[in-house]
């Protein structure tokens, strides 16, 4: 399964260059891999159903338990179908799509990232792997949303995606976080075998929650939605990719991969059945008042996925079958349908749904698969929509929690897709041919594919549901919670009060369908369509956030040095003294350590106490420059006299260079400031207390007798282990010598920083 | 600065510079001294001479820039820390020849190290004040 991962990254390096090799073509070379991972994936079926799970683990992290570990079982698996099998189409699709794009070689680079991501995502065995897995889809999709990125509400959508589903995301780590300490693991296969893994933990409603909202803001669910519309801004095909059958699914996914964990606990299923249903039934009402396609679209993916949540909430045996048929057959017309609507708004140059309508004769083929993957939508009678229609009003009417609240509800739901339905499958295909932007005509053949291929599949998988679907679907089900009986799919059941009303959703969706203007127009005069609440509250939390991004960096980093200097050294000193009061430290001064003064130390300690004067007392700059370098050459040969040539020598050289380098910018500087007007209190007190806290500091360490280890170590060890008798040479690059490493690297960065700077302030004038 | 005996002594005296900043490198794992040290000192003379001669002579004299020094430096240090990865020990093992070379002395990772450091201090002491001297 690594291989796949590894894969899925070498498509996405090998994008770039297959693009300079062969633009024309490079997306339908490259859908050779996802069809490939399609055919491995096969593969494993029979072993899956045989024998519950495969998986595979590679040592990474083992210190703190995380290993690179795989899982392939029915519910991985099937989403591994779904997305190499759909993906294998949209590579195509988007060759086509972006046919004139001469970035046509990055999309796809984002493309396959995204993809492997995905993979990665269902297919992890180990949570930690998953969560990172799961941010690359975040990444990936952010870069995918934005992809026009000279287009600023392109830009502005896919930093929306990004950030409320990196937030989520950071929910989601602190909830996997603390199931991991609960479980005392992170390893999938361990934690989905024990049975009440989380029985003897305290905190099992909180890990649930941060959960739920790392998978409801990946899903769209209220009121995290608002992205998804918004995320609308993408090319076509990964409008189709992402935002119908994968990465919104992702959400679906972790609720119910992690759903036997959590379902018997308090609050998993009354909060996602709340969620699940809210968003439902606001995500289809949403999609009713618009007239563009997309966002119709996207609205109701939304309700779409709140329907899954909501079966997964509901946590039965046939709830969460349902979840699964219906997953697969959203999947199916979902994805047609946007490939749809990027066919129609490639060829016409219009999306508006209220002004297009008689294309059919233009474009035979885009319509044939928008009728059939709208008849799937409507759930007519024999598409696969249909038997997921059934299955999900069965567990809805049957829903142990207020189930007649909430098969009202869906049956609602129901109503308002078919009408939708009937948007994409009847209206803007028939009836009187209208005006376009562009003169209408059909898609190329690789923009059809795709389409027909999965709209067909929603006719043929609705006929032969039991030969095609069901092994599939009831393993992956079975992997979510432990059914009790084995999933039955068929056309056919009878007359039964759920046969009756997926024929009352088709009479009503009709209707609706009838009365969509009146319900348009209702919604544009009191303008039900803009901009909702959680929003808004995003719109103005990012002003706010940048605002106090700027006060605080105004504070901080004023630009005036002699502040910066103040701000360091008096946090320094608080913290300093915070832990001495805390510790009792004063009591524990003594001076009894100190040793009698010397007077070569009265010579240099005068020396450096005329130096300091000079440097307080003087009006030049220079002067003051110089004084500090006696200061500095003072202590230097304080270090010689006490046994440290090395650091002397370096303070010498330091304390010449310091001075040369002043020396350079002196006629470069403002204006000498002279401490002894108005700034005095200002610099003085730090200064003084900086300086007084360093002396109490170090006859701390005087009185203190720190036993350490380290420096006997060091100096037993410096000759025989490291072949140097300087012991402090020896600690610089040897002992602590990735420390040094680091350190050279930062004088790099600073250093090239500074040549930045000036060169900027040079070119600028 | 530019006097005619400054002018000429520091051209004398760059060798002298430069082989005592040598010497404080090689001699840094046994006696006071080391990389940071023996930059340092180099830097300066070579700050001296640019402060006499110039810096764009300078730099036309050696043929190098300082941010491509760094990058030397940088190098050199960080293939010091890999060696010991290709002949199978840890990061930043302390490999050493067994012989000893006469001033030198003995030749190994570490010292290897020391001159990425060495080099690296150079060529961040230039960049700094030859762009300020230039401004």
């Amino acid at each position: 399964m690594l291989v796949v991962i590894l894969l899925g990254f070498l498509l996405a390096i090998l994008s770039i260059p297959v693009h300079s090799l062969n633009s024309e073509r490079v997306g339908n070379w490259l859908s050779i891999i996802p069809l490939g991972i399609f055919v491995w994936a096969l593969t494993y079926l029979d072993r899956i159903i045989l024998t519950g799970y495969v998986s595979e683990t590679h040592q990474w992290v083992n210190s703190i338990g995380i290993s690179l570990s795989f899982r392939l079982d029915g519910l991985s698996l099937f989403f591994v179908l779904l997305i190499s099998g759909v993906g294998f189409f949209i590579y195509n699709y988007a060759n086509a799509y972006l046919h004139h794009d001469s970035n046509k070689g990055k999309f796809f680079l984002y493309l396959s990232l995204f993809m492997t991501a995905m993979l990665g995502v269902v297919m992890s065995g180990n949570l930690i792997i998953l969560f990172i897995f799961w941010e690359l889809t975040s990444l990936s999709s952010y870069l995918l949303i934005g992809y026009y990125h000279n287009d600023e509400e392109s830009r502005k959508s896919a930093l929306m995606a990004m950030l409320v589903t990196v937030a989520g995301g950071l929910f989601m780590l602190a909830g996997i976080i603390l199931l991991g300490i609960a479980a005392g693991t992170f390893d999938l296969n361990i934690i989905l075998s024990t049975p009440n893994i989380l029985a003897n933990s305290g905190n099992s409603s909180l890990i649930a929650i941060l959960i739920i909202i790392g998978a409801i803001t990946k899903s769209a669910q209220f009121p995290f939605h608002f992205w998804l519309p918004n995320a609308m801004a993408a090319p076509a095909p990964v409008s189709a990719y992402l935002h119908s059958t994968t990465m919104v699914k992702a959400g679906i996914f972790l609720l119910a991969r992690l759903s036997q964990v959590f379902t018997d606990g308090p609050i998993w299923q009354p909060l996602l059945v709340s969620i699940g249903g809210f968003t439902m039934v606001y995500g289809a009402l949403m999609a009713l008042t618009n007239t563009d396609m997309k966002k119709v679209l996207a609205y109701t993916t939304i309700s779409a996925l709140g329907i899954m949540v909501l079966l997964l909430g509901i946590g039965t045996t046939v709830s969460v079958q349902a979840a699964m048929v219906f997953l697969l057959a959203h999947a199916l017309y979902k994805g047609t349908l946007f490939m749809v609507t990027g066919n129609v708004d490639h060829e016409t140059g219009s999306r508006d749904l209220s002004l297009l309508s008689g294309l059919g004769k233009k474009m035979p083929y885009t319509f044939y698969a928008s009728a059939l993957a709208s008849l799937s939508m409507a759930g007519v009678i024999p598409f696969f929509g249909f038997i997921a229609k059934e299955i999900l009003y069965g567990a809805a009417f049957k829903s142990p929690l207020a189930s007649g609240l909430i098969g009202v509800a869906t049956f609602a739901t129901g109503v308002m897709f078919t009408a939708l339905a009937f948007e994409f499958g009847y209206k803007i295909f028939l009836g009187k041919q209208s005006e376009t932007p562009k003169h209408p005509h059909e898609a190329p053949f690789s923009m059809l594919i795709g389409p027909v291929f999965l709209a067909t599949l929603g006719l043929i998988g609705g006929v032969f549901s039991e030969q095609l679907a069901q092994p599939l679907l009831h393993h992956s089900s079975s992997q979510i919670l432990n059914v009790d009986k084995v999933l039955q799919l068929g056309l056919w059941h009878g007359f039964t009060l759920i046969f009756g009303l997926s024929l009352l959703t088709l009479l009503f969706g009709f209707l609706l369908f009838r009365m969509r203007s009146v319900v348009v127009n209702f919604s544009d005069k009191y303008s039900l369509n803009s901009i909702s609440g959680p929003e808004k509250a995003y719109q103005n939390s990012i002003p706010a956030l940048l605002k106090a991004a700027k006060r605080q960096t105004e504070f901080f980093q004023s630009g005036i040095l002699r502040n910066y200097i103040v701000i360091i050294s008096m946090t320094l000193v608080a913290l300093i003294w915070i832990m001495a009061f805390n510790g009792g430290g004063l009591s524990m001064l003594s001076f009894d350590g100190l040793t009698k003064l010397k007077w070569f130390e009265i010579v240099f300690v005068v020396l450096m106490l005329v130096g300091l004067a000079n440097t307080l007392l003087t009006t030049s700059r220079l002067t003051a420059i110089v004084s500090l370098g006696m200061i500095g050459y003072g202590t230097a040969a304080i270090f010689l006299y006490y046994g440290g040539p090395d650091v002397a020598m370096t303070q010498f050289l330091i304390e010449t260079l310091t001075i040369v380098l002043f020396v350079l910018v002196l006629n470069k500087l403002p204006k000498f400031v002279d401490v002894r007007k108005g700034l005095l209190i200002k610099i003085a007190f730090p200064a003084v207390a900086f300086g007084a806290t360093m002396a109490i500091i170090l006859m701390w360490v005087q009185s203190l007798q720190v036993v350490s280890p380290l420096k006997d170590y060091f100096a037993q060890n410096s000759y025989l282990l490291a072949k140097g008798k300087n012991v402090v040479n020896v600690i610089l690059v040897d002992f602590r010598g990735l420390d040094t490493l680091g350190e050279i690297s930062v004088l790099a960065i600073a250093s090239i920083g500074i040549f930045t700077l000036i060169k900027v302030t040079q070119s600028k004038q | 600065m530019r006097t005619v005996i400054f002018h000429t002594a520091i051209k004398l005296l760059m060798p002298l510079f430069i082989g005592f900043s040598l010497f404080l490198l090689f001699r840094g794992h046994n006696s006071p001294g080391g990389g940071f040290i023996g930059g340092l000192l180099a830097s300066i003379a070579f700050f001296m001479r640019a402060m006499v001669l110039g810096v764009n002579n300078t730099i036309a004299k050696y043929k190098l820039r300082p941010i491509g020094i760094m990058a030397i430096g940088l190098s050199v240090a960080l293939i010091s820390v890999i060696i010991p990865v290709l002949a199978g020990y840890p990061l930043m093992t302390g490999l050493w020849f067994d012989f000893t070379l006469p001033i030198i002395g003995k030749i190994g990772t570490p010292l290897m190290f020391d001159t990425g450091v060495y080099i690296l201090v150079i060529g961040v002491v230039l960049n700094i004040t030859f762009i300020l001297s230039n401004s």
